[in-house]
C-alpha cells in the first residue's frame, strides 16, 4: 500500500544546466542506495528561468562525471 | 517566467535521475515520485538528491522519520521549506488527587461513621478499618474541607455546637494554613421550618514525609442534644502530584 509522505527540499534553490535531480531510495543506516526499489512516475514542478525546452532533459541513470576531488 | 511540470513515467530501478538540459536554469518547486517495491531487502528512505554538474551532492532531502518498510510501495512529495508534520500525541488531562467521604456525625462526641468513601488515588488516601477516619497517606500538600450540617431536630437558641478537626500523625503535623472556620450558621429553613445549621472548616496540611495522617472529627453540643449531622470530608492534593511537595 502506498504511503504518502512529504518532506522538505531546500527553498530558493536555483539549479543550473547539467545539474541533476535524483530520486532514489536510501538505506536509513548507511545512506547507500537500496536495491530492489523501482521509481515510476516522477513529476517536478519548476520555474523555468530561461524559458527553454525542459523536456529535452534526460531521464534515467547515467554516468556522472567525477568531480575534481573524486 | 512560467512554472511548468516535467514528468517521466518510465519505471526504472532507483536511482532515477533528471539532468537539466544545456543552457537551462530552473528553480525547483516540488517533486512527486512513486516508488514500487521490487524485492528490497531492507527498509528504505525516499530521497531527492540534487547534484551539481560534477556529480557532487548538494543536498539530500530525506527524513529518518519517513521510512518505508521493505515490501511496501510509496508515493512521496517534496516541497521547498516544508517539513513533514510529526505525529501528534493525544493530550493527557491530569487531575488533582482527590477524595470524598460522607457519613453521619452525632453531637454526642462519638466518632463519625463514613458510609461513602470515594477516591481514585489510593496511594494518597484511605479510610481506616473502622470507617471513622479519613487518612492521608501520600506525601504532598493537601487542602482539607470538613463540613457538617444539622438538618433536623430543634436546637435551642443558646445551643453551642463545636466541630473539631485535627490530624494526628506519627511525627506531628504541619499545618501550613488554617483557612478558617465559618462557625455554625443558620443557612435557612428546611421543611417544617427547622433551621439548618451548617459549619465548614478548611485548612491546608503538609505531609512531606509521607506519614499516615489521620483526620479526627468530633461534634459536640452544649447543652447536650441528640442531633445528627450530614458530614463530608473533601481533600484535594494541591501541590504538583508529579513533583515535589510544597
Amino acid at each position: 500500500m502506498a504511503q504518502p509522505l512529504e518532506i522538505a527540499l531546500p527553498p530558493d534553490f536555483v539549479l543550473d544546466e547539467r545539474y541533476v535531480i535524483r530520486v532514489t531510495a536510501l538505506d536509513p543506516s548507511t545512506g547507500n542506495v537500496v536495491s530492489g526499489v523501482n521509481v515510476a512516475d516522477v513529476t517536478f514542478m519548476v520555474d523555468n528561468l530561461t524559458g527553454g525546452d525542459l523536456a529535452s532533459g534526460s531521464f534515467g541513470p547515467f554516468l556522472l562525471v567525477p568531480g575534481p576531488s573524486a | 517566467m512560467a512554472s511548468e511540470p516535467v514528468r517521466s513515467t518510465a519505471v526504472i530501478a532507483a536511482p532515477k535521475d533528471y539532468s537539466i538540459p544545456s543552457a537551462q536554469v530552473i528553480q525547483l518547486l516540488s517533486v512527486t515520485a512513486s516508488f514500487t517495491d521490487n524485492g528490497a531487502a531492507s527498509d528504505w528512505l525516499p530521497a531527492v538528491v540534487i547534484m551539481d554538474n560534477n556529480g557532487n551532492a548538494l543536498c539530500r532531502a530525506t527524513d529518518q522519520g519517513v521510512k518505508v518498510t521493505a515490501g511496501s510501495d510509496a508515493e512521496v512529495s517534496w516541497f521547498p521549506g516544508v517539513n513533514r508534520a510529526t505525529s501528534s500525541t493525544t493530550p493527557t488531562t491530569t487531575r488533582l488527587p482527590w477524595c470524598l467521604a460522607e457519613g453521619d456525625l452525632t453531637t454526642n462526641g462519638s466518632l463519625p461513621s463514613y458510609f461513602d468513601f470515594a477516591t481514585k488515588d489510593t496511594s494518597d488516601y484511605q479510610l481506616d478499618a473502622g470507617s471513622s477516619h479519613v487518612q492521608i497517606i501520600g506525601a504532598g500538600t493537601y487542602r482539607v474541607t470538613v463540613s457538617a450540617a444539622i438538618e433536623s431536630g430543634t436546637l435551642g437558641a443558646a445551643t453551642v455546637l463545636d466541630l473539631d478537626c485535627a490530624f494526628t500523625a506519627p511525627h506531628g503535623i504541619n499545618y501550613l494554613q488554617n483557612i478558617g472556620s465559618t462557625g455554625w450558621v443558620s443557612i435557612g429553613h428546611a421543611l417544617g421550618g427547622t433551621p439548618i445549621w451548617n459549619c465548614i472548616q478548611q485548612f491546608v496540611v503538609s505531609n512531606n514525609a509521607g506519614n499516615t495522617h489521620t483526620l479526627d472529627v468530633s461534634l459536640t453540643s452544649n447543652p447536650a442534644a441528640a442531633e445528627t449531622a450530614d458530614h463530608y470530608v473533601e481533600i484535594e492534593r494541591i501541590d504538583d502530584p508529579y513533583g515535589s511537595p510544597l
